[in-house]
This record gives C-alpha cells, sequence and structure tokens, in this order.
C-alpha cells in the first residue's frame, strides 16, 4: 500500500465545490481521507500548483477504420514528434500531427495532463479495430461510442414499426456485444440514404428505401439510451452538417426529442446561418439561446483552429459534398457492410478564408453564450476541427480576452464584420476550464469516480504549475497522475501504464439475439457468433491485460 | 495467444476463420471431433483449394515442430537467446514477411523500434500498389456485405480474382440480394478472363476494348462517361462507350481488382485511374471500388503498422525515428527476421536482401522446408489454426477474431518476438 499526500495545492474540484488550497490525498490508486497518523509514502510539494483531476476528452478520434484510413492517406503529415521521458523507459518511437497514431496519441495526451478518451464513431462492424487501436494507445483510459442510426437492421425495424422494447433491446445488445460507454447517431439514415444515391436529407426528409425520416431515427434512439438507463445521453452527429443555414435543421433537431436528454457534438459545425454578403453567418447566438433555456441539451464544441488537419467523419454524404474544398485533393469514402460509411478529407483552415475565419469565430462565440459550464464541453473533434495538440492554445483563447481579441483581429476582415465576439466579455475562470474539460464529461457520461478528487475516485490528477499564460499553463502540467503514480513529471513521461476500457452493458431480452442471428445469415458477410467481442478478448488481445470497467445504467 | 488446451478431443474450437485469404472465410467447417487433418482438407478440397492447400502445407512433408541452430535442434529459450544474441550484433536488421496476425504484428513492431529495424511485408509489392494509388488521389471504396445486397455490376479489372480469393463470387454474389435487383446483376470483365469459380446462374459480360490496353481503357471509359470520347476512335471503342452508358445507368456498381495479379507496369497508376473512375461515376450515381487484399496477413500488417506509426509499409526506425520509405533498399541489410506465421507462398527471401543474409525464421513448421542450416529457425503456431488472433479482411474494414480450432504445443509468433525483444542485450531479466 502506498499514501501519497500533495501539500498546499490550489486544488480545483468543481465537481465538490472546492477551489482552495489544501493538502491531497490518495492511497494507491483512489483519492483517500487522510490518514489518522498523518504518514505519507511521498510528498509533493503543491506549492505554485493548481490540481485537478485528470483531464476527460469525451469526443476524440482516437481509434478505428476512419482515422486509420486517414494516417495512412496523409504520410507527409507525419512529422517526427520528440516524446521526452526518463532514461529508465523505454518509449516507442513517435510521430504525427492531425491523424495522430495510436502511441504519438497516449504520451501526447498525457502530457498534457488528460486520463481518458473517448472514441465517439465506433462502427460495431469495425469495433474490434477501435478496441485494438485504443488498447495500443499508452496511458489513457478509453472507452467508445457504438454508432447507429444508419444500420440495416435498426432501418429494418423502424420500417416495420417494431415496437419501441425491440429497439431497446437491439442498442443494448450493440452496446455489450461491441463494448461501448453510449450510442452515437450520424446524419441519421443520411448515410445510408447515400448508398441509395440520395444526396441531401434533412430531418424530415423520406429515406427512400425504408421510409422513414431522421425525426423518427432520432426519438427512437434516444428513447432507447433513456430507457435502458444509459448514462450518457443520445450523442448526436446532426443532419445537415457544415451546410450554411443549417442551425435551423439543429434547432429542430433540439426540439424533436420533446425532451429527452440530447448530446449534441461538434456543435460549432452546426451553428450556420445563411445571412450577409457570401450567405454564411454566425448561429450561435440563437444556438445558445436554445441551449440556455433547455436543460434536457448538452454539447460539445468541435472548436476550429488554422492550419492542416484532416477530417475523419462517419457522416459519408457530407463529407462527399465537401470533398472538393478539401485540401490536399485526395479524399476516401468508404460505404461499410450495410451498418455505415465514413469519409475522410484533407482541411487546411485558413484565417484568410471568410468560411474558416466565421467558423473559428462561431466556435468562440458559443464558449462564451452558453452559460451551464456543465453542459458544454472543450473539444476541437479531433482532428476534425484541430488536432487535440490545440486545447491549451483554445483554453486561453477562452480564458484571456486580449489575447482573444489579438487573434482575433488577425481573421479576414468580412468575417470580423460578421461576429459579435469582440463583444463578449466573458473569460473562463480555472474552475470553468475544470468544468468542461474534465467535471463536466465525467458527469455526461455517467462516470462517478473520474473527473472529481472527493475520497474514492480514482487518483487521475494534472498539476499544473500557476501561470497567467493559460495556454503555457495547460501545455506541459509538473506533474500528472495516472491511478495514483506520476505518468508525467515537467514534461517528461516517467511511465507508461495500460489504461482501462470504459463500458457500459444494459440488460436486453435474449430474443433479439434470435433474430439477429437470422438476419446475419441472410444479410451479412461474417457469422452471428464470432461478431460480439468478449471480455477475455477485450482485455487480454485488445488491450494488452488492461482493466474492464463496468459502469452501471438506471436501473441495474 | 497461445490456445488453451483442453483435454480429450483434438479440436478446441469449431468455428473455424480461415486464415489462407483475404476474405478471411467463417462459413467453411472446422476440424471434426477427432481432429483427423486429411479428413478436414479432403472437406475444404470440394469448398477452396487455398483453405485446402493452407491446411495441407501446415503438416506437409519437411515440416519441423522443433526450434533449430544452424541445423541443431535446440530448446525454443535457447534459440530464443540466440536469436537476441544475433540481433544484438547486427548493424541493419530487416524484419520481413510479417504474415501473422495484429498481435504478431504488434510485437513485430516493438522488436523493430527496439533494434532500429526497417519493416516489409512479403506480400508488399501488391499491398503497395493500392496504398500508393490512395496515397496519391484517394478513393471511394466498398465492403462485402455492401457488395453482397446491393451491386448490381460487378466490373472484374486485369485478371481472374478467383485465383487468389476463391470464394469471393460465392460470398457476395448470392441469389437473394436485398436492395439489387438480381434479374439485372451482371458480372462484367475488362481485360480479365472469366473466373475459374463462378456461382450458377451468375451474368457474365466480357468487354471487347480492342486493341487498348487497360489504361487506355480505363481512359476511354472516363472519356465516354464526360461525353468526349474522341470521334475519330468511335469505330474503335463501342465496346467500352457501350459499358460507359451501362456503368451510368446502374444504380450501384463495384469495380474489383486484386493488386497482385494486375499484369502491367505501374499498376498503381492503373489503381489510381480505376478510383478516379468510380469518383467520375458518383456523379451522378453510387460505384464503389473493392480493391482484393488481405492474403498473407498484408492488410493485417498495414493496418496495424499505419496505427501504431502513422505509416503503412515499409517503414524505418531509427534513432528513435519512423520514417516511411516505400521504395526501401536493403542491399546493407546483415540479418534477416522472418515471420512467417502464415503458411504462404515463397520462402524466406525478400527482393533486395542477399540470399546468403543470415537469417532468423519464426514461422509455420512448414517454413523450415528447404531452410538452409546457418539459421536459427522458430516454429510457431498460425493464427485461426492453432492460435487465436485478430486478423484484418479484404475490405479493411472488419477484423476478425480467429480462434485456435487445434491443440498445439507451438507458441504464438507474438510470444516469440516478445520473448527475443526482452533477451536483447542491455535488457533487465
Amino acid at each position: 500500500m502506498s499514501i501519497t499526500r500533495l501539500s498546499n495545492a490550489h486544488v480545483i474540484d468543481p465537481a465538490r465545490g472546492v477551489d482552495t488550497v489544501t493538502d491531497l490525498w490518495w492511497r494507491d490508486g483512489r483519492i483517500a481521507d487522510a490518514p489518522a497518523d498523518g504518514h505519507a509514502d511521498r510528498e509533493i510539494d503543491g506549492n505554485g500548483l493548481v490540481a485537478m483531476a485528470g483531464g476527460i476528452d469525451m469526443h476524440t478520434h482516437i481509434g478505428g477504420g476512419k482515422v486509420n484510413i486517414a494516417r495512412m492517406l496523409l504520410p507527409e503529415d507525419h512529422s517526427p514528434v520528440a516524446i521526452a521521458h526518463d532514461d529508465t523507459l523505454v518509449l516507442r518511437s513517435a510521430c504525427g500531427h492531425a491523424a495522430t497514431p495510436t502511441l504519438t496519441a497516449g504520451y501526447r495526451y498525457a502530457l498534457m495532463g488528460y486520463t481518458t478518451c473517448f472514441e465517439p464513431a465506433m462502427l460495431p462492424v469495425n469495433a474490434r479495430q477501435a478496441h485494438l487501436e485504443m488498447g495500443d494507445t499508452p496511458i489513457v483510459d478509453h472507452g467508445a461510442y457504438a454508432m447507429l442510426g444508419s444500420d440495416d437492421f435498426l432501418l429494418r425495424l423502424l420500417a416495420r414499426n417494431a415496437p419501441q422494447s425491440m429497439i431497446n433491446d437491439y442498442v443494448a445488445w450493440t452496446l455489450n456485444a461491441s463494448q461501448a460507454i453510449g450510442i452515437k447517431v450520424v446524419n441519421p439514415g443520411g448515410i445510408s440514404a447515400f448508398k441509395f444515391n440520395t444526396r441531401s436529407f434533412d430531418l424530415d426528409d423520406v429515406h427512400p428505401h425504408y421510409g422513414v425520416t431522421p425525426r423518427r431515427i432520432l426519438q427512437v434512439l434516444a428513447r432507447a439510451v433513456h430507457e435502458l438507463g444509459v448514462p450518457h445521453p443520445l450523442h448526436v452527429h446532426a443532419s445537415n452538417l457544415g451546410a450554411a443555414g443549417n442551425l435551423e435543421t439543429t434547432l429542430k433537431t433540439m426540439a424533436a426529442v420533446e425532451g429527452l436528454p440530447l448530446h449534441l457534438t461538434h456543435i460549432q459545425f452546426h451553428s450556420y446561418g445563411t445571412e450577409g454578403e457570401f450567405k454564411f453567418s454566425s448561429g450561435a447566438t440563437r444556438i445558445a439561446e436554445t441551449v440556455n433555456r433547455s436543460q434536457n441539451i448538452s454539447v460539445d464544441i468541435g472548436q476550429i483552429m488554422f492550419g492542416q488537419t484532416v477530417t475523419c467523419s462517419g457522416d459519408s454524404m457530407v463529407q462527399h459534398r465537401n470533398a472538393p474544398m478539401g485540401q490536399p485533393k485526395k479524399w476516401v469514402m468508404m460505404d461499410i457492410e450495410c451498418d455505415a460509411g465514413c469519409g475522410v478529407v484533407p482541411f487546411r483552415y485558413r484565417d484568410q478564408s471568410y468560411v474558416n475565419a466565421l467558423q473559428w469565430a462561431i466556435g468562440l462565440e458559443l464558449f462564451l453564450l452558453v452559460e451551464d459550464p456543465w453542459r458544454i464541453v472543450l473539444t476541437t473533434d479531433h482532428p476534425n476541427g484541430a488536432p487535440f495538440t490545440s486545447y491549451p492554445h483554445l483554453i486561453r483563447l477562452l480564458c484571456d480576452k486580449s489575447f482573444r481579441d489579438e487573434q482575433f483581429a488577425k481573421l479576414h476582415p468580412a468575417a470580423q464584420q460578421m461576429s459579435i465576439l469582440p463583444q463578449l466579455k466573458r473569460e473562463y475562470t480555472l474552475a470553468e476550464i475544470a468544468i468542461i474539460t474534465r467535471a463536466g464529461p465525467a458527469r455526461l457520461l455517467g462516470i462517478k469516480d473520474l473527473g472529481h478528487l472527493g475520497a474514492g475516485a480514482t487518483a487521475d490528477l494534472a498539476l499544473y504549475r500557476e501561470q497567467a499564460d493559460r495556454e503555457a499553463m495547460f501545455s506541459a502540467p509538473a506533474w500528472v497522475i495516472k491511478h495514483g503514480e506520476p505518468v508525467v513529471r515537467d514534461g517528461r513521461i516517467v511511465a507508461t501504464p495500460r489504461g482501462a476500457t470504459h463500458v457500459v452493458r444494459p440488460d436486453f431480452d435474449s430474443a433479439i439475439e434470435r433474430e439477429l442471428a437470422t438476419y446475419f445469415d441472410s444479410h451479412m458477410t461474417q457469422r452471428f457468433d464470432g461478431f460480439a467481442i468478449g471480455d477475455a478478448e477485450l482485455c487480454e488481445a485488445c488491450n494488452h491485460g488492461g482493466a474492464l470497467v463496468v459502469h452501471t445504467c438506471g436501473g441495474q | 495467444m497461445t490456445p488453451q488446451a483442453t483435454e480429450g478431443s483434438a479440436r478446441i474450437a469449431t468455428a473455424f476463420v480461415c486464415p489462407f485469404c483475404g476474405l478471411l472465410c467463417d462459413d467453411l467447417p472446422g476440424p471434426d471431433e477427432s481432429g483427423d487433418i486429411s479428413a478436414w482438407t479432403r472437406k475444404l478440397q470440394a469448398l477452396c483449394p487455398k483453405a485446402a492447400s493452407g491446411i495441407d502445407a501446415l503438416s506437409g512433408a519437411g515440416a519441423c515442430d522443433a526450434a533449430r541452430i544452424d541445423g541443431g535442434v535446440v530448446a525454443v529459450d535457447a534459440a530464443v537467446a540466440e536469436a537476441a544474441r544475433r540481433l544484438g550484433a547486427a548493424r541493419r536488421p530487416v524484419i520481413g514477411g510479417l504474415g501473422g496476425d495484429v498481435q504478431a504484428m504488434r510485437a513485430a513492431l516493438t522488436l523493430g523500434d527496439r533494434i532500429g529495424a526497417r519493416l516489409l511485408h512479403r506480400n508488399q509489392s501488391a499491398a503497395q500498389r493500392n496504398l500508393l494509388a490512395q496515397q496519391s488521389r484517394g478513393g471511394m471504396t466498398t465492403t462485402l456485405a455492401e457488395v453482397r445486397q446491393r451491386a448490381e455490376m460487378l466490373v472484374v479489372v486485369g485478371s481472374d480474382v478467383t485465383r487468389g480469393f476463391p470464394r469471393l463470387f460465392e460470398r457476395v454474389l448470392t441469389p437473394d440480394p436485398v436492395f439489387a435487383d438480381v434479374a439485372v446483376r451482371r458480372l462484367v470483365l475488362l481485360g480479365a478472363p472469366v473466373p475459374q469459380r463462378l456461382p450458377a446462374g451468375v451474368g457474365v459480360d466480357t468487354v471487347d476494348s480492342g486493341s487498348l490496353d487497360l489504361f487506355e481503357s480505363v481512359a476511354v471509359l472516363r472519356a465516354c462517361l464526360r461525353g468526349q470520347p474522341s470521334p475519330a476512335m468511335a469505330d474503335k471503342i463501342e465496346g467500352l462507350a457501350e459499358l460507359a452508358r451501362r456503368m451510368a445507368e446502374c444504380r450501384y456498381g463495384v469495380i474489383v481488382w486484386a493488386a497482385g495479379d494486375l499484369d502491367v507496369a505501374s499498376a498503381d497508376l492503373l489503381i489510381e485511374q480505376l478510383h478516379q473512375l468510380v469518383i467520375d461515376l458518383n456523379r451522378e450515381t453510387r460505384w464503389a471500388a473493392l480493391p482484393l487484399a488481405g492474403n498473407e496477413g498484408d492488410l493485417t500488417a498495414n493496418s496495424v503498422a499505419t496505427w501504431q506509426t502513422g505509416f503503412p509499409l515499409p517503414i524505418e526506425f531509427a534513432a528513435g525515428r519512423v520514417g516511411y520509405d516505400p521504395f526501401p533498399d536493403y542491399g546493407d541489410a546483415d540479418l534477416l527476421v522472418w515471420v512467417g506465421a502464415l503458411p504462404g507462398v515463397g520462402s524466406a527471401e525478400l527482393s533486395g536482401v542477399s540470399g546468403d543474409t543470415p537469417q532468423i525464421v519464426i514461422g509455420a513448421p512448414s517454413r523450415a522446408v528447404g531452410l538452409a542450416t546457418e539459421h536459427v529457425f522458430i516454429p510457431v503456431a498460425t493464427p485461426g489454426v492453432s492460435a487465436s488472433g485478430h486478423l484484418v479482411r479484404t475490405d479493411g474494414v472488419i477484423t476478425l477474431y480467429a480462434p485456435a480450432v487445434q491443440r498445439t504445443a507451438l507458441p504464438s509468433a507474438a510470444a516469440i518476438l516478445d520473448s527475443i525483444a526482452a533477451a536483447l542485450p542491455g535488457v533487465a531479466p
């Protein structure tokens, strides 16, 4: 047993309302009360340090087929990365920028103080690969949301008006079989419609084959997730991503679920109006107003940053439409196994592009206009808006109005005319940063022992040197602790433990498996028997012996 | 991932995932309860020649299930120690072959990074044709179930793809597709012979492309789709013009090729043009490519290399850096580690590596056949047969867990590679 005391640190733990200089103790891998005898095996001097729970990225494309296509597609984007480390430690060679390789991703997340990451778009048919890739992502805990909504099996159920209970069974089986922690829907029904040569698909359009609408798909999936008691609400990549005027679709999407919990992801890409000379404007104010008054809605931003990146999305319909705007001029689309699809399009966001400049401003407007930090999460939709390594810069933009103004002044002049950003005086406090980067995501995911520093919590911590320059502060924590043990010291990796996989296991009626077995025989190209990923396979073969953490669903 | 030994039956699982081509068929029979290999091989012979010959090769004449150093039989531990010693002394090692599962590839990358090795797959020249084409211009692709349910036209380009992927058409041209109209479904051959293996009742058309080669034929198809064929060529391209018209009218079509079998110079440029043809067709209708791959585990090896390092093979580790070198020169190789857990064709030879380069062969027992004596040989289990492991299917999306169906005392390739890495000079025990 090993006891650590962190003394005199500025502990910012918004889940418990703590924002003060105090001591913090942990025993082995868990935060603990101070021992009666006051003895610690290890002392960390917390003077000048800000202590937060380890960061949690709830939407980052770190593993799975489309990310790997993106890596393969852009060898020219993989410059070598020097990862500083202890002499006693053998690290693997690292490189990469936008479509980060797994090893680099694990190292760089840890170096930034992040200790948990969630892959947001795991296709059930590609789940094995996603888990294998996450297993090769060192240090960080991980998990994934299984993608439904364009899969033939669900759309057939809807076409024949199957009861909600059967949808629930299918959703629960999917979560179990693919070892996921949540359900994601991407352009509901649209990926399937694209295979039938439909090129745009709004909320109330009717699917050419199944006769169902995106609205109905959203409603049944949101209800299924809710009724199964899955802690994380349905994770929605709404229809019409990236299209001028899509804010109307986004507002209708929020209303469509009639008060059920819903998480709208990378909402920046869904907050566009059609005003102005270029018929492209910010919808941030209207979106934020609706979010502010809708307690059932949470969002993450998907902030863009300027520079080269690559977009990897399940939304093959929209990616195909946007491919001509990509740079460099090469892109990959896939139709996938009557289950889903994907599109990989490199993008180079430029501050002298009117549209890109306004996208940047819209993301920041949303950050500053959404009032409740517990319902907004800091993301760049890595790597779609920007690589996750830009988070410290983004944090400074949120915390430092004058810095924000300096950056704003560099934008395309017409974009400056179309943004209210300079009028928004808000500066995020450190406590608010702690909410949108760890406490909030943990709560939105229903993970009770991450994202806070109360007794019993997993001892995942980031200890930052207090600095006025928040970018510098959040770039290089003095210490990062994973499960009670240091993994980073002053910009050097000192240990590379294996992260755990986080899942949920809602119950279901096994009758759905008999129906699925018949369906696999007649429709798919692999046997039903071999489809589900077993625990031993997940932990031993995919995750190098890493732990499995099962989070309870409501009612369990 | 060595299989769990169980008492009684020689068979330890019934769900056989065949590792002998990229299709990874999981609908073929495994061994029966007696574990009788020849009975199993006979059953497979009627269903798939590659599956049957694969199983046959594993137990064929000359196979050796004992570790050897320079021809002498030794304990596995001694062979591992000697392999580590020779690797520690090597200056420019190459790790080649890489026919194995995800776990073997992970271990090969870890070892390669430690010793500063170059890595490439035995099937690299074929795999690379697809990779270079995609890295140049991208493309639009599809997977087996989409082809099965949706395709109303399959255009096979350049070769008999059933040579390398025998059961392709039985798996994707089933009698009852869900979305496709089976009455109009056609298999179209462009510069390809009639496939040897084709289900009954599939309509086949051979395109008359006159004297044009495949590059010219694809260029003509693209020109016709733009409505711009040269009038001077009108009488020479009737067959292609007709094909272009039918392709444009097809609701969902698929262009199929096996990169390794394209018998043309600069095949990657032809593949690039085929992808561009698909992209052209998608302006109005839906088409996708099915670039067949995955034989001898090439997609598995390239996938793992890509997610861990950012680069597909061939790669080079040196001085804490990893680099991508699509056209490597291995003339200075002084030691070749050959990983061949899958019993593919060919022996431990890599173009550019001198035939008398010392080798460490970590392979299926059949890999010992014909091996010169001055090498280290360590026999390992085969994923999908005598070891459990993950393999990537031909479409690149589906990863299957291929369980061991036979008991064996042999370790997995991953376990041996990990042991060698742990035994390298300078590593504390």
